[in-house]
């Protein structure tokens, strides 16, 4: 077993005095990429947020050997970063210093890049291969473009836990390959990798790990087959699924409401 | 980032313009001295052209700097916090109020125009409508909320003025107030300069402090909180030196708008729109548009001579219009 670096027990989020995530136990370990799946409004987000430092949680939650509650902001940010849904770009800015953004945890007062800076965010750029795009505007890019910018921002940051949120939202299917690829990636390369996935499909065949979520309980924990079996399928999201081999492995495709 | 030098080129044209500026406002005047008089008399402060020129252009000189500075550096933090290149401290009532709030006291003579009171009235004035602007805009504010919100506290603003000159004890001090709101650096002091300094230097820092969190925020509140950054924080520290500056100057200069708009959007171009390496630009830049300004009002020949804020408000909201005109596409909302 691989090391934890997130460690969760019973942590839960209120938002508004409103239990959104109610006693979640997990764990996020190294060289792994975990899926988070659950119907609208089971707290996905809420418990992306909260592992982000976005809301607050309470529990007995460790980032490492320390308590959660207790590392500075400036540290959790160097160690975890977060890809929000349906990121955004308010300025027209060039694509480089969008990725350089990821480094901002590390810099000093001044935001100067050093070399290490420097060389995490060309080792990103070429990691989602937009070097093409290096000097465009960010806000003139595509959807699919700007994604793979969006991600190129959290590797950079080099952290060694990436949280995303719907990261294929809205796009093609190949640039949603090429996200998940890249995540997965992001995991073989030492990362714990978290995302919010809606797409059971995707999640099934490139996640080694899916967490399935329902009315702020965490249900499952397991493989992918196995957290999201057509029984568990048609309880929590109400549908009719089946295991189809793909040649690729066994993936449930949904085919329709129950 | 990588483009230091060039931030560093525009930045020195910048100052350099400023400089040649401040030099044109010591020796434009009506007291008809020559180029070398005024400069020699800047320098060595003989007879009555030294006591023109150090008494009198020097103060109005160094004020019309600082009020453009600080205008234009409140513009980009704001812009920069709100994520929105229309954020203006005009556009959000924070002139009006401290405006409104400097009145009261002038009006009922609460306090002498040269004293501290001045300067802290414009303060709170200003604090409640930016503070109250932040309040009701709060988190994820939708550029539509924003600007009504902004509206609705400048109107306020605008209508606590108009009962303040409604119940003036005097018609005599209603028109003093009318004219010192229409605002302008004529016959400002050495004390006026001193009384206002401090707050320009307070807010001014606090401005810059939040440089990395502006630069945070253009990927969204949720991601520069991931990336350690204290939105509160920034938050407070915007609102508080917004207030400080723009009270301060509203003070002592009366109402002066629109510098905080068309000065940040005039350098952004340069700086590739990073939030954080506009704010040096964007704040001298608001200096040489105030003190082109303050020398043009000088220069147009009329009987009377035009007032600062009068000649800010004609040309910053056709620029305004013109920018609304121009960013309509993603002002509306539409895709790309």
């Amino acid at each position: 077993m691989n090391e934890t670096i997130f460690g969760a027990e019973n942590m839960s989020v209120s938002l508004g005095g409103t239990t959104i995530v109610d006693r979640a136990s997990f764990a996020l370990r190294k060289g792994e990429c975990v899926a988070l799946v659950g119907p609208n409004g089971a707290g996905k987000t809420t418990l992306l947020r909260a592992i982000a430092g976005v809301e607050t949680a309470q529990g007995n939650v460790k980032l490492g050997e320390m308590n959660f509650a207790d590392v500075a902001p400036g540290e959790r940010a160097k160690k975890i970063a977060y890809l929000p849904q349906g990121h955004v770009f308010h300025w027209p800015m060039p694509v480089s210093s969008v990725v350089a953004l990821g480094r901002l945890p590390h810099a000093d007062f001044f935001t100067r890049l050093s070399k290490q800076d420097e060389g995490a965010v060309a080792k990103a750029i070429a990691a989602t291969g937009i070097e093409q795009l290096a000097q465009r505007n960010v806000t003139m890019l595509s959807g699919g473009e700007q994604a793979r910018v969006a991600l190129a921002r959290v590797l950079a940051t080099q952290a060694s836990i990436i949280l995303a949120d719907e990261p294929t939202v809205s796009l093609d299917p190949k640039h949603q390959l090429i996200v998940m690829s890249l995540l997965r990636q992001a995991a073989r390369d030492g990362a714990a990798v978290l995302a919010v996935v809606h797409d059971l499909t995707l999640a099934s065949r490139y996640c080694d790990r899916v967490l399935v979520m329902d009315k702020g309980r965490l249900v499952a924990d397991a493989t992918p087959e196995e957290a999201l079996s057509p029984e568990r399928l048609s309880t929590i999201f109400g549908v009719d699924a089946v295991m189809v081999d793909t040649g690729e492995g066994r993936v449930p495709i949904v085919r329709h409401p129950l | 980032m990588t483009s230091n030098r060039r931030d560093i080129g525009l930045i020195a044209a910048l100052a350099a313009l400023l400089i040649a500026l401040a030099l044109i406002s010591l020796v434009v005047g009506q007291a008809g001295l020559t180029t070398g008089e005024a400069l020699r008399a800047l320098f060595d402060g003989q007879g009555p052209a030294g006591l023109i020129v150090r008494e009198i252009r020097l103060p109005r000189t160094v004020l019309a700097l600082t009020i453009g500075a600080t205008m234009g550096l409140s513009g980009a933090a704001l812009q920069g916090l709100l994520r929105n290149p229309l954020a203006e401290p005009a556009l959000f009532g924070a002139p009006q109020s401290a405006a409104a709030a400097t009145s009261l006291v002038i009006a009922f003579g609460l306090a002498p125009v040269t004293s501290f009171i001045a300067p802290v009235a414009g303060i709170v004035g200003a604090l409640v409508s930016v503070g109250g602007l932040v309040l009701i805009a709060g988190r994820r504010a939708s550029l539509t909320i924003t600007l009504l919100a902004g509206l609705a506290l400048a109107s306020f603003a605008g209508a606590m003025t108009a009962l303040i000159l409604n119940l003036a004890p005097n018609p005599f001090i209603a028109l003093e107030v009318a004219f010192w709101l229409l605002g302008s650096l004529e016959d400002r002091s050495i004390d006026h300069l001193a009384i206002a300094l401090p707050f320009f230097v307070v807010s001014w820092i606090a401005l810059a402090l939040g440089a990395r969190a502006y630069r945070a925020l253009s990927l969204g509140e949720d991601a520069a909180v991931s990336l350690g950054i204290d939105i509160s924080r920034t938050r407070l520290l915007v609102v508080a030196g917004t207030a400080v500056g723009v009270g301060a100057a509203v003070a002592v200069a009366g109402s002066i708008g629109f510098v905080g708009l068309v000065a940040p959007h005039l350098v952004r171009r340069f700086v590739n729109s990073d939030p954080a390496r506009v704010l040096l630009p964007a704040a001298l830049t608001g200096a040489v548009l105030l003190t082109a300004a303050d020398i043009l009002v000088r220069i147009v020949p009329a009987a009377i001579e035009l007032k600062i804020g009068v000649v800010t408000a004609l040309i910053g909201v056709p620029f305004f219009l013109a920018m609304i005109f121009s960013e309509r596409r993603v002002l509306e909302g539409s895709p790309i």
